[in-house]
């Protein structure tokens, strides 16, 4: 790796010392090598760090972090960098800790059913590595095949099948982690919290802002013994929204309930010749899974549900590389949206599932207002919109528009009691509006708490919360977007 | 608010609550919302906040006040055909208490523990301020996420006023099935295939008094068909069984079962709790023998419930061994006389948190 000079941000002598800890050739210093870290999924807003550095063991990452406390200068951890809400954007500069090369498995434990797995581990591997042991590991982000389960546990992720299976935070019962002064800390493991307070479940979520992770201890689910996967076809939103409710109404827990728009039908057609059809207004994506024997009754009700809602037609997937076809269109989703516009901005907001018909047409409306195509392909069942606004992130005035935009569907997701985010965090993207999902006294009683862990503030800041006595508009003013992080 | 001369405080409101906080702070008293205390320790009482504040029942979540006893709750959902599936160890426990307590019972094998039910929640800390997390929707993931905090603290952060549930659907048929083994071999044996059945149970339960008597449960649900054929499935899988007998034949029964043992959590002969791994489960309760104790154990989760028998307490040779049977697998114990763990954690980050929330010592 290159040693062209380094940012005037950061000490040459903390320079010398992080490549102490990791070597020269796990370090990366020069301008044109760090603008790959200047932003993740969230490409809004972006900010390159000062220095980069590749742990490869525990240790490295305890002696990084001391290293960065001691000289009182920022550090971010990153995974594989799929957040799509700016968690791993470097505020301030700072020094990023890459734990890409931190992806061994360290154990699987069949009759225990637990893993203990590195933070770098790309999610999708673990389940690779349990084929043929009849488990899994439920939590499946669309990105999984890329997210490591380090950013999974940073942002709670969730994915198509915790509508029925539960978020990262159901199955992750401990966590080792390197906190900000650089002691190794475990809290919880394969028994759980034991005798103490639950540190490991508020651990989850909590944004890589309490410390770096460097194991994790996660459970391991049995394999269902079979599933059904059916395509569910509407000429309507309205009708879609009717056979959601209806299904959740039933007390029927699909294994999935997934939800595409017409837009993002076309795109992903042209992407994979699934044979959607062209002229739906929406489909359902919809998942049984469990005993053999129970699967026909539950998918015949699920079928006669929808066609009571009207829709079109209910095709059962006949073969299973049917099924993993229609599985790939639903989770390169996002993938495909480059066929749609050079750049795009996914929301997640969340509102009760009774809401969905409701919401979903204030985003059409939104999407008219604003004349900004807008593309909905999202977990149904859990009332968890992904609404895809596209843009050209080299028009200025389309920017402003998606934004104004986000804003206003995030404001309706509060307005019907739901949240700002499901599944991809705060980050930096949806700071502003902690103060109108939380009070003041809520915000107060977060900032003690990061206080307990993040006394000084150096691990991941900016993220999450506003800052005590913000205005709660910074988000709102960004005068230029794609920059804001280094203002 | 009103005072009785016992020094218990009624509240009706979270305002209630914070005033009656602020009062023990400038009184220098010390505060709790358990039914039992001890010495001078002022009790709220928050039998008036009952109010079912929220239940759309298509959405599947329930809000309630923190006084609401598990008996209303568990009603209430039952007439939409839906459920808390967490065992219910005392119906006239507020919930309030029972997200403190973390208490669980058989189910836990199939559905978790209340940490995995709560997505909501409004509490008041030591310092007389009201603060919430999560919210009414079943996903959610803005703000730190204090409800899986408070689920287990026993009172140690702060008095919860208000709750939110995801909820699940009442299945069609429970059923609970005993089988009997003669020999420690045999019944880990049939551990072993439960942990790669082909049926999905939902309850694993092990008791034993003796190592000559193991007592295996397993609980099954789903439609009617489903079930029969998870039974039919288990008998083919289990190792040598002296017996079996329907021990529980319907969704009532069942929940009498499963609130039996639960039960035992509370019960006064109980000497306190192991959590292992469920791999050491026999072997815990083979120690457990060894010295007169007898053990009910959630199996599948590696919970073994340490009861009276010959004897009624584990000595100290015991604890010692307990401990290092524990040690290799992180697992630990809790005395059941001893409810003050989490007042002086073993983990700074926790003492840390207890001085947030509780900085003047207020919650016992």
């Amino acid at each position: 790796m290159t040693t062209s000079p380094p940012s005037a941000n950061i000490p040459n002598d903390l320079l010398c010392e992080l490549a102490q800890h990791v070597g020269t050739d796990r370090l990366l210093s020069s301008q044109d090598e760090l603008l790959v870290y200047e932003c993740d999924g969230y490409v809004v807003e972006k900010n390159v760090p000062d220095v980069v550095v590749f742990p490869q063991s525990a240790a490295e990452v305890q002696a990084v972090v001391k290293s960065c406390s001691r000289h009182h200068v920022p550090f971010v951890p990153r995974g594989a960098g799929t957040s799509l809400a700016g968690g791993c954007l470097p505020v301030g500069g700072g020094v990023m800790i890459l734990l890409t090369r931190m992806k061994e498995i360290l154990e699987i434990n069949i009759p225990d059913r637990y893993a203990v797995v590195q933070p770098g581990l790309v999610n999708l591997n673990l389940t690779r590595a349990l084929a043929g042991t009849g488990f899994h590991y439920a939590p499946d982000p669309s990105s999984q095949g890329a997210c490591t389960i380090g950013g999974n546990v940073a942002t709670n992720s969730g994915g198509p099948h915790t509508l029925k299976y539960g978020v990262t935070v159901n199955h992750v019962t401990g966590v080792e982690f390197a906190s900000t002064s650089g002691e190794l800390v475990q809290v919880g493991g394969p028994c759980g919290r034991g005798n103490d307070l639950d540190l490991a479940g508020l651990f989850v979520g909590s944004e890589g802002t309490f410390g770096i992770v460097t194991r994790i201890w996660v459970k391991l689910t049995r394999n269902p013994e079979s599933c059904r996967t059916m395509l569910a076809v509407f000429d309507s939103i309205d009708a879609t929204s009717q056979a959601i409710s209806r299904i959740i109404g039933a007390g029927i827990v699909p294994a999935a309930l997934e939800m595409m728009d017409q837009g993002i039908i076309a795109a992903l057609e042209e992407a994979f010749s699934f044979g959607f059809p062209l002229d739906a207004a929406a489909v359902l994506l919809i998942e049984v899974d469990g005993l053999d024997v129970a699967l026909d009754g539950e998918a015949n009700t699920i079928t006669e549900l929808c066609k009571q809602s009207g829709a079109r037609e209910v095709r059962l997937s006949r073969t299973e590389e049917e099924r993993a076809l229609l599985w790939k269109c639903r989770k390169q989703a996002f993938g495909v949206i480059g066929r749609l516009a050079p750049s795009y901005c996914t929301q997640d907001g969340v509102v009760p599932r009774t809401k969905l018909p409701e919401i979903l047409k204030f985003i059409a409306d939104v999407g008219q207002r604003y004349d900004t195509q807008i593309v909905n392909v999202f977990h149904a069942g859990d009332g968890n919109l992904h609404p895809i606004l596209m843009f050209d992130e080299r028009d200025r005035s389309q920017v402003k528009k998606v934004m104004a935009a986000s804003d206003e569907i995030l404001d309706k997701c509060i307005e019907l009691g739901g949240s700002v985010t499901g599944e991809h965090g705060i980050g930096v993207e949806k700071i502003s509006f902690m103060s109108r999902l939380f009070t003041e006294e809520d915000l107060t009683v977060m900032r003690d708490v990061r206080r307990v862990f993040n006394p000084d503030g150096y691990c991941n800041p900016g993220k999450l919360l506003p800052t005590a006595g913000a205005c709660g508009m910074e988000h709102i003013e960004r005068s230029r977007p794609g920059r804001r992080a280094a203002m | 608010m009103s005072s009785t001369a016992r020094d218990t405080i009624a509240v009706g409101t979270v305002q209630d609550i914070t005033d009656a906080v602020r009062s023990a702070v400038k009184d220098q008293k010390t505060l709790t919302a358990a039914r039992h205390v001890i010495g001078t320790t002022r009790q709220l009482d928050l039998s008036a906040m009952n109010r079912v504040v929220d239940y759309p029942a298509r959405d599947m979540t329930v809000t309630v006040e923190a006084g609401v006893t598990l008996r209303i709750l568990y009603d209430l959902l039952r007439t939409e055909g839906q459920q808390l599936p967490v065992d219910v160890a005392d119906p006239d426990m507020t919930i309030g208490a029972f997200v403190a307590s973390d208490l669980a019972g058989p189910r836990q094998y199939g559905y978790g523990t209340l940490r995995d039910y709560l997505i909501g929640m409004e509490a008041v800390d030591g310092q007389g301020r009201v603060f919430h997390a999560g919210g009414r929707v079943v996903k959610n993931v803005a703000g730190y996420d204090l409800c899986r905090l408070m689920v287990g603290s026993r009172g140690s952060l702060g008095i919860l006023s208000q709750v939110t549930f995801k909820l699940k659907p009442i299945p069609e048929q429970f059923l609970v099935q005993r089988w009997q083994f003669a020999r420690e071999t045999e019944v880990t044996a049939s551990l072993d295939s439960l942990n790669q059945s082909a049926a999905r149970p939902v309850v694993i339960d092990l008791q034993s008094s003796d190592s000559l008597t193991w007592s295996l449960c397993v609980g099954v649900d789903g439609p009617p068909a489903v079930c029969d054929w998870q039974m039919k499935r288990l008998h083919q899988e289990m190792s040598n069984p002296v017996s079996s007998e329907i021990l529980a034949a319907n969704n009532t029964t069942a929940t009498v079962y499963c609130e039996d043992v639960a039960r035992r959590h509370l019960a006064p002969d109980t000497v306190g709790v192991v959590r292992t791994v469920p791999s050491r489960v026999t072997d815990v309760c083979c120690l457990m023998h060894k010295f007169g104790l007898v053990a009910v154990c959630h199996a599948g989760n590696g919970v073994v419930v340490v009861c009276h028998g010959d004897s009624e307490s584990l000595p100290d040779q015991g604890i010692e061994q307990i401990q290092e049977l524990l040690s290799e697998t992180q697992g630990c114990f809790r005395s059941a006389t001893d409810d003050t763990t989490l007042r002086r954690p073993q983990n700074p980050f926790s003492t840390g948190l207890v001085e947030v929330f509780d900085p003047n010592h207020l919650f016992v």
